[in-house]
């Protein structure tokens, strides 16, 4: 294992906190990970589980970029495909705490005006 | 611009480091390649403008190495990938050179402008963007035998007292 994937349930949320590097060596990890967060059935509470249902749709997403120490072309691919991923399925896709460092790479390729950007994992789950 | 089996050893001012082609390289070729500009003064900014670079630039080796032997359907030996820092009054050099047997610039496929609409649905195609804002200046050369990218970042310095 390259680097540690967190994968964890904040109520109707699935957060996924990737800690270390994004790059060709990680992302082939990032992406299985994901799949198989959103393949299991949700851990949450009955309430949680019976909205997510009632909705008909996808899993809502979190990458809590806030253990990301570096990101390049291929992170932020992969970063792409879960987004693609979670909202093809009719699920949100949110990311939380970039370092103002990761955040300058999503923004000179334009990738900041296309994903909802929380300032926490709390107020990126919150509603 | 020579084959990097004939560059030989590294001269002053210079720092080698020649890695397989593998992925898990990858964050060994940053990291001495920011250890070196750090330790010369390269003020932070331009370090980690340099990380991202050479990660591309090093990423598109192993990619060359691996399409090689997709083509081929045989892997064979892992290739080599070179990355030679050179630090120079003003600028810091960094050359990644790979014996992948080349490219064709029209098989790199579409690149993602930052405005593109569709920018969302792109899983690829930022390198060559992200090594151009980041880089001053970068060039690419090609032929059978491998590609060379070198990329030139031009130094603010930390001030003495930084």
């Amino acid at each position: 294992m390259l680097i540690e994937i967190g994968v964890r349930t904040v109520g109707a949320w699935l957060v996924v906190t990737p800690v270390g590097d994004l790059d060709l060596a990680s992302v082939p990890q990032l992406r299985q990970e994901v799949m198989a967060g959103l393949a299991a059935p949700p851990t949450a509470d009955a309430g949680s589980r019976a909205r997510v249902d009632g909705r008909g749709r996808g899993r809502d997403v979190v990458v809590d970029l806030g253990s990301v120490d570096f990101i390049d072309s291929v992170g932020l691919g992969g970063v792409v495909a879960v987004a693609k991923r979670v909202r093809g399925a009719g699920g949100r896709f949110r990311v939380a705490r970039p370092e103002p460092r990761v955040w300058e790479v999503f923004r000179i390729v334009g990738l900041d005006a296309v994903f909802d950007c929380f300032p926490s994992v709390e107020a990126a789950t919150g509603d | 611009m020579t084959d990097p089996a004939d560059r030989g050893a590294a001269a002053p001012g210079e720092v080698v480091l020649n890695v397989p082609a593998r992925p898990e390289y990858l964050s060994l070729v940053r990291q001495v390649v920011a250890v070196v500009a750090t330790a010369e003064g390269v003020r932070d900014d331009r370090v980690e403008a340099l990380r991202i670079a050479v990660s591309e630039a090093t990423t598109n080796a192993m990619e060359s190495y691996a399409a090689r032997a997709a083509d081929r359907d045989d892997p064979g030996p892992v290739g080599r990938i070179e990355v030679r820092a050179v630090l120079h009054p003003d600028r810091v050099v960094v050359e990644v050179g790979d014996e992948a047997g080349g490219f064709e610039p029209s098989a790199v496929g579409d690149t993602v402008a930052p405005d593109d609409p569709g920018r969302l649905d792109a899983e690829r195609g930022r390198g060559l963007a992200l090594m151009g804002h980041l880089a001053d200046e970068w060039d690419i050369t090609t032929s059978d035998a491998g590609t060379l990218v070198r990329l030139v970042v031009r130094t603010p310095w930390r001030s003495p007292q930084a």
